[in-house]
């Protein structure tokens, strides 16, 4: 009861509200401009929300990252252009309802079920997380080396279409964490002498680079494409949809299900949650015509849902262990370490109100995307005619000054251009970058976690399967790659001609 | 740029020899079994696995695939200044702002990502002014980030406070 008082004080802060709303109009602009993802709103954001109070920085990345997933949806209704990749699976719904004269029932469906998808998994994460948690104070360095190798083999699993690459891609990422001072005894590796280098690769740096300025580097090089078509009339948005989320609770409840679940999942994002989310609910529609606007809607609100959903979700292994879910609570967990506010299951204990205030902020972020998300719908011309050619200049800068100012060093603006190149490189050639990311991120904890235990057990490797947790969570892991073995058998023994 | 992938397990067989070759020289610390070298020697062993595999599956592709593939912007002129327009104007950014200052380096980044996309100069110069203005407002004064003011250090008394 106290730390409900707490919270409801925290939340009702004009400054924190303020906040919320700025970040609010941020994320919705983004993600409304096509090519700009929710990812590269989060990375441009976290240079100001450095010098923030802890939970009001954590308030703005996740009340822009939750806008500019939904704001995804506008391009991809009205133009058949998804804003972010997380509106990709369904985009072809959506606009095939807007050429149908039908704008405000797909928007409004979008929406709708974004709302309700992330509302779900907030709850979800706010009563997971905290007997999560009371679990993970049982583990030692074991089962959070462990965890992180789960978490490292989720993504690399989950990570692209290629295992193989993804493998090389994380192995790379854990590579590149090595830089700098050793955990353990202090000792500089791969720093060839340069200073900048000792305290390691900046992580936002790296994450500015490989997000934003390989992210630019594609789209100055794309063709320069028609923006002003297919200004359709919306109608109403907000008419009926009580009834259309009702009749449809199934697919939202679904969505909503699937979508927190990946999103947990280390490594899958929004976009491998509306992805999953709409081949099931089209799974379920054997039998039904496909093109009737009732199928068209399921997948919408489903998918929708889902996207939104995978949000909270990749909060609960963020929160609870330190993991990241997705590419954004890995900015996140930097974040709260630089703001003193250390992920993991101590947390709950240390710093209750502020956690507490956190997992509200997904609920009035989530009631706010209703009247924000309506607003963006009416102005989406406007955001439309900011030029393209102005935009490159102003995010390269934005990138620019946001490394120097979290490292102080032009070192750093350097970083950025150089992981930029190696960041389109890398995609170029179906090298997933969600794996090197997180190995970039994890490689400190599996080391430290892997050194402490052998320096515990005297460098007896049974140590790692000491204890009933620890055999659990090898057993998951070592399974998880098992299964990840067996399924690529299986598709290549399934793309493999049939010889008569 | 998409390479076969025979260049690319080659890159990260590399990559794990230059791991190995320098962990190799990291001793573990008097009375430690494990040292600094340690984690990186498994990195590197495993990039090498890893690669090895990834080239000798490339292999089977080796003569019906091409070595390297240009993409589509690369085949004009204007696609390469396009792109090199980005890494060129951060170089640019790094080698002057210490001299030059944030506004004026700003201004100059932001006219010439601008020409390369084709927006004149009359609009390119006061769009990088105002650019410039906001985000040392924005860094500079909100935030107190310290970005260097060059020649104009007499005037940045206008912009702070």
């Amino acid at each position: 009861m106290v730390i409900l008082t707490d919270v409801l004080g925290v939340l009702l802060d004009v400054h924190l509200l303020l906040v919320i709303v700025a970040s609010a109009i941020y994320g919705l602009v983004l993600g409304a401009i096509p090519g700009l993802t929710a990812l590269m709103a989060t990375a441009l954001l976290v240079p100001v929300v450095m010098f923030m109070e802890p939970v009001p920085a954590i308030a703005a990345i996740i009340t822009s990252s939750a806008m500019a997933i939904f704001a995804g949806d506008i391009p991809g209704a009205l133009m058949r252009m998804p804003g972010t990749p997380a509106s990709a699976a369904y985009t072809d719904d959506a606009y095939s309802l807007t050429r149908e004269g039908k704008a405000g029932l797909s928007l409004g469906a979008g929406l709708f079920s974004s709302v309700l998808g992330g509302l779900l998994s907030a709850l979800v994460l706010t009563l997971a997380a905290p007997n999560l948690a009371e679990l993970a104070l049982q583990f030692s360095s074991v089962e959070y080396f462990w965890l992180a190798v789960l978490g490292l083999s989720c993504a690399t699993f989950v990570g692209g279409s290629s295992l193989l690459k993804g493998v090389a891609a994380l192995l790379f990422g854990l590579g590149l964490s090595t830089i700098g001072m050793d955990p353990v005894s202090g000792t500089p590796r791969f720093t060839f002498g340069v200073t900048n280098l000792l305290g390691g690769l900046g992580l936002i740096p790296l994450l500015i680079g490989v997000f934003a300025i390989s992210e630019l580097l594609r789209t100055v090089t794309l063709p320069p494409t028609d923006e002003r078509r297919a200004q359709a009339a919306v109608g109403s948005v907000s008419a009926g949809m009580g009834r259309l989320m009702w009749r449809h609770r199934r697919e939202v409840l679904r969505g909503s299900t699937l979508g927190t679940l990946v999103g947990a999942l280390p490594g899958a994002g929004a976009d491998i949650a509306a992805w999953i989310s709409y081949a099931v609910t089209r799974r379920s529609q054997k039998g039904k015509d496909p093109n009737a606007l009732d199928q068209k809607v399921e997948r919408l609100v489903s998918a929708g849902a889902a996207n939104n959903a995978a949000l909270g979700g990749a909060y609960i292994p963020a929160t609870v262990f330190g993991i990241p879910g997705d590419a954004i609570t890995a900015i996140v967990i930097s974040v709260m370490f630089l703001k003193g506010l250390n992920p993991g299951p101590t947390i709950f204990l240390n710093n209750p109100t502020a956690i507490y205030s956190i997992f509200a902020i997904f609920f009035v972020a989530n009631l706010l995307m209703i009247p924000l998300g309506i607003l963006c719908i009416r102005t989406f011309g406007l955001i439309l005619k900011v030029p393209r050619a102005y935009l490159t200049p102003i995010i390269l800068l934005f990138c620019i000054v946001g490394a120097f100012s979290v490292e102080n060093t032009l070192f750093a603006v350097g970083i950025i251009a150089v992981v930029g190149l190696l960041g389109y490189f890398m995609e170029a050639n179906d090298i997933p970058m969600a794996p090197a990311v997180l190995g970039l991120i994890l490689g400190p904890v599996i080391e430290q976690t892997f050194m402490t235990s052998m320096l515990k057990s005297g460098g007896e490797v049974s140590v790692f399967f000491d204890r009933p947790l620890a055999i659990a969570l090898a057993v998951v892991t070592l399974g998880s790659w098992a299964l990840a073995g067996v399924l690529k058998l299986v598709d290549a023994a399934k793309a493999r001609p049939v010889l008569t | 740029m998409k390479v076969q992938d025979v260049l690319v397990g080659l890159f990260f067989i590399a990559i794990g020899i230059l791991m190995i070759e320098y962990a190799a020289d990291l001793k573990p610390p008097r009375h430690l079994k494990f040292g600094p070298g340690f984690f990186p020697l498994i990195i590197g062993s495993g990039l090498i696995l890893v690669g090895g595999i990834i080239a000798l599956l490339g292999l089977r592709t080796l003569r019906t695939e091409p070595l390297w593939h240009r993409p589509e912007w690369s085949r004009t002129r204007q696609g390469w200044v396009r792109f090199c327009s980005i890494p060129a104007a951060i170089a640019l950014y790094v080698l002057i702002v210490d001299a030059a200052g944030f506004l004026l380096t700003a201004i100059l980044v932001m006219v010439l990502v601008l020409a390369v996309s084709g927006v004149p100069l009359r609009r390119g110069v006061p769009a990088g002014a105002v650019t410039a203005v906001v985000l040392t407002a924005i860094f500079a004064s909100v935030l107190h980030v310290p970005l260097p003011w060059g020649p104009l250090q007499t005037i940045s008394g206008w912009l702070l406070w």
